[in-house]
């Protein structure tokens, strides 16, 4: 999975879904740490190098398509994806993000209050 | 009119009274860069029972009271409930003890990040891609902007920690 691309994933397994845009080191993390799993037990399971694993889950590298439904499935999981429309963000939504997160939290905040007249 | 919503009052009451939660909802997503507006603090409290003792204490000091009118018995109310919504003097005040998607507080808590809030505040909020999971599983479709919003927060943040690495 290159880094920029947009992919629709959903970790399955059974009535569990989830529906979200993120990384391939989320996807990891969260799927290790659902199954109640360390990263040496994952590293056990999967036949990967633990020092490996923790290095995917930062996003520090990224695995191929196939390693990431590997450990994926040695969690208990599996990786469904499908490929929908893309959508840019609304250029006018995209500016009044990108100056929100220009603020700090406290600024936010305050903004949000000044906002609703509090 | 705006309803009157004072969250510093709120959380300086919390963290006067030494309550464990994590912040969550609205206005979790607001200090995370969402631009939406909110009435109202949703809170994940740790469910020892110390810590509902405490924020039993902070609850009667913020005058809450449930929407019948009553005041909140945390023990019971909470027991098989959702959601227990409450209005303060500051606000309104939603208590979720396992918010859709999450194990409560002890799941959260891990990628929570105290943020500075001004006034001495530094409450615990949840991490952004806590925010779109739990929104995620909820998949009500007025939550699409807000679940959209913190998809778009978690890739900028994640490029940025990808410069951060890059720069190293």
């Amino acid at each position: 999975m290159r880094d920029g691309n947009r992919y629709v994933t959903y970790a399955r397994n059974a009535s569990d879904a989830y529906d979200a845009c993120m990384t391939s080191g989320t996807l990891i993390r969260q799927a290790r740490t659902r199954s109640g799993l360390s990263q040496a037990e994952l590293s056990e399971r999967s036949g990967k190098d633990r020092a490996q694993i923790a290095r995917w889950e930062r996003d520090v590298v990224t695995p191929s398509l196939e390693t990431l439904r590997e450990l994926l499935q040695a969690c208990g999981f599996d990786l469904e994806m499908t490929l929908v429309p893309y959508q840019p963000p609304d250029p006018s939504d995209e500016a009044e993000l990108q100056r929100a997160l220009e603020r700090t939290p406290q600024e936010r905040l305050q903004a949000m209050l000044k906002a609703r007249g509090g | 009119m705006a309803e009157p919503f004072d969250p510093y009052l709120v959380l300086q009451t919390l963290e006067r009274h030494r309550v464990t939660y994590v912040v969550i909802g609205g206005l979790g997503r607001v200090i995370h860069g969402s631009t939406e507006l909110t009435d109202g603090i949703d809170i994940v409290p740790s469910t020892r029972e110390e810590n509902l003792r405490r924020l039993g204490l902070a609850l009667e000091e913020l005058n809450a009271r449930r929407p019948d009118g009553k005041q909140p018995a945390l023990e019971r109310d909470l027991v098989g409930r959702g959601v227990l919504e409450l209005r303060t003097d500051a606000g309104e005040l939603k208590i979720v003890p396992e918010p859709a998607g999450t194990r409560g507080y002890d799941d959260l808590r891990r990628r929570a990040v105290r943020e500075p809030l001004g006034q001495g505040l530094r409450p615990s909020v949840a991490s952004a891609d806590d925010h779109a999971r739990m929104l995620a599983v909820l998949a009500r479709e007025q939550d699409r902007p807000a679940l959209q919003t913190m998809q778009r927060v978690i890739e900028l943040e994640h490029g940025l920690r990808r410069g951060l690495y890059m720069e190293r």
